[in-house]
């Protein structure tokens, strides 16, 4: 009986926390309403305020149902932390593809989930149609999604109810963040938002100088600044329109957006750092060492494999089309400067297996990126060059290993494993993606990319995801996109709650 | 201020080194690309 009776508080805590994250995000939907109202898009509004009025019904309904035990309020543990991470990402990518679905620019309701997780998992693949034609609100919405997915929607749903909250920090881990800019968690995701703020002023600016440079009118030039700052910056790689950052013909919009996409792979510890005065920590931190070496690597190894293809005619050509599209993988950023399918046509298998190493290995920890992280990387080879040197050492030597992340911090058995199980889960989700893209016909090396950039949740295409792939395709490719963003703790956490819960009830059914 | 300062410091150092990253990279393309 008392078991059964902390099941369901249990499910109420969920329940509880779920519903405020839903309606705090729902809430934002105003922006694309206003935005609709600006341009006189009545039916974009209407659809959003029917989204709008459907999400507020959701998420009270949810709050109520936690409401119904007091003991929801407190007694967060992790395994809630994790459930109510994983289940407001679910709850909010339905909700949130209402106004896609309305506005008929998708095929199906599923496409439209795609689309909406995607966007929340900054991945940046689109299943949406006409792009080029898509109403000014829906556009502010797709975009504000990835920007808002890149930071976290817990983070951002903490920014106001913290203190409401006891078991904050593990609503906070179990989305996949775990470093503690300041000591409390309210204070951390605050600073999470001062920083993507900042960048959100200055990025936005500069796109605005340069989109006006080359030609375009100044709210047109204002629009795709803001649409592009925020697909960069959360390593999103969406654009307002079909042709991506090759709409805007521009060495230097490329340049600037490069800038963007890289500084937001990288962890918000290290922007927190340098803005504290700590500058060493970009030379010295361990995921910056381990970004600067392998994109550098795969850059060059990609210019050298290209250039021995004759593909492209000079050094600012590569530049353009080779040294933007590898760092827009190994950032997760998604942003494509060629067609999807001269990727298959032109690049050589060579250069498909940089891209794909590239979007696995993906950017920093605690960042917008996604991929395994170069913090991973470097503590699993730090921790092979531990072994190495503990089988050569003396049997009597005693030797404390350390690697420095914002921090120094010991390197220990168990802080490998777990990153070395976390690398495991991925390769085998991108096994899985691999399989299944050759079941349905596709060759095994755009099945490959194609895995990759979901796994990873990058974004590049190689003319795989279409909306006219099989239905399978698309709900694996949902799955690993959000099991990729989420780092599988959470939805392992989610899945096993759910079991627990099947389990009582059939038990209690028998006995009865 | 001097917060705001370090702040301020630490966006140009951040941008700055970005930028450097990127035109080493340019350079290498040069030189391969040749």
């Amino acid at each position: 009986m008392r078991k059964f009776k902390s099941r369901s508080y249990s499910l109420e805590i969920v329940s509880y926390y779920t519903g405020y994250i839903v309606l705090i995000i729902a809430s934002l939907m105003i922006i694309p309403i206003i935005t609709s109202f600006l341009f006189r898009e009545w039916t974009p509004m209407l659809d959003f305020m029917i989204s709008d009025a459907i999400s507020l019904i959701v998420g009270v309904i949810l709050i109520m149902i936690g409401m119904r035990s007091k003991e929801s309020m407190s007694n967060v543990q992790w395994k809630h932390g994790f459930a109510i991470a994983a289940l407001s990402w679910i709850v909010l990518m339905v909700l949130c593809a209402i106004p896609y679905s309305l506005s008929g620019h998708t095929k199906s309701f599923l496409d439209s989930c795609f689309d909406v997780m995607s966007g929340f998992t900054t991945t940046g693949l689109a299943l949406t149609q006409d792009l080029d034609h898509l109403s000014n609100g829906l556009n502010m919405w797709r975009h504000m999604l990835t920007f808002i997915g890149g930071q976290g929607m817990v983070v951002l749903a903490l920014t106001f109810l913290a203190t409401k909250i006891g078991g904050a920090y593990k609503m906070y881990v179990g989305e996949g963040k775990d470093i503690e800019l300041v000591p409390n968690v309210k204070g951390t995701a605050r600073h999470i938002w001062e920083i993507s703020i900042v960048y959100l002023f200055i990025g936005t600016i500069t796109l605005w100088i340069v989109g006006m440079m080359i030609g375009l009118n100044p709210v047109s030039a204002f629009l795709h600044a803001l649409y592009i700052f925020e697909s960069s910056w959360s390593t999103g790689g969406f654009a307002p329109n079909t042709q991506n950052i090759m709409y805007y013909h521009s060495v230097l919009y490329e340049t600037v957006a490069m800038v963007i996409f890289i500084l937001g792979s990288f962890n918000f510890g290290l922007h927190y750092a340098i803005w504290q005065g700590k500058r060493k920590e970009i030379v010295k931190n361990i995921e910056t060492q381990s970004f600067f070496v392998t994109s550098f690597v795969a850059c060059i190894l990609a210019l050298a494999g290209l250039a021995k293809l004759n593909v492209y005619p000079d050094a600012i050509a590569g530049f353009r089309r080779i040294v933007f599209n590898v760092l827009s993988a190994h950032t997760t950023t998604g942003f494509a400067s060629i067609y999807a399918r001269q990727f298959a046509l032109e690049w050589g298998d060579f250069g498909i297996l940089i891209m794909v190493l590239v979007m696995l290995i993906g950017g920093s920890a605690c960042s917008t990126a996604g991929g395994f992280k170069g913090l991973r990387v470097g503590i699993v080879l730090k921790g092979l060059i531990m072994d190495v040197k503990k089988l050569l050492s003396s049997e009597r030597s005693m030797k404390v290993y350390k690697y420095h992340h914002i921090k120094d911090r010991i390197l220990d058995d168990s802080l490998i494993k777990s990153s070395a199980i976390i690398i495991c889960c991925y390769i085998v989700t991108f096994t899985i993606g691999t399989m299944i893209g050759a079941f349905y016909g596709y060759p095994i090396s755009a099945s490959a990319f194609e895995s990759a950039s979901v796994a990873g949740n990058v974004g590049l295409t190689i003319g795989v995801t279409t909306p006219s792939m099989p239905a399978g395709m698309k709900i694996f490719y949902i799955t690993s996109m959000y099991l990729g963003r989420l780092e599988f703790l959470s939805v392992f956490a989610l899945i096993g709650y759910i079991c627990g819960g099947v389990k009582k009830v059939c038990v209690n059914l028998i006995k009865h | 201020m001097d917060t705001r300062k370090n702040k301020i410091k630490g966006i140009l150092f951040e941008l700055i080194a970005v930028a450097l990253f990127i035109v080493i990279i340019f350079v290498a393309a040069v030189i391969i690309m040749r």
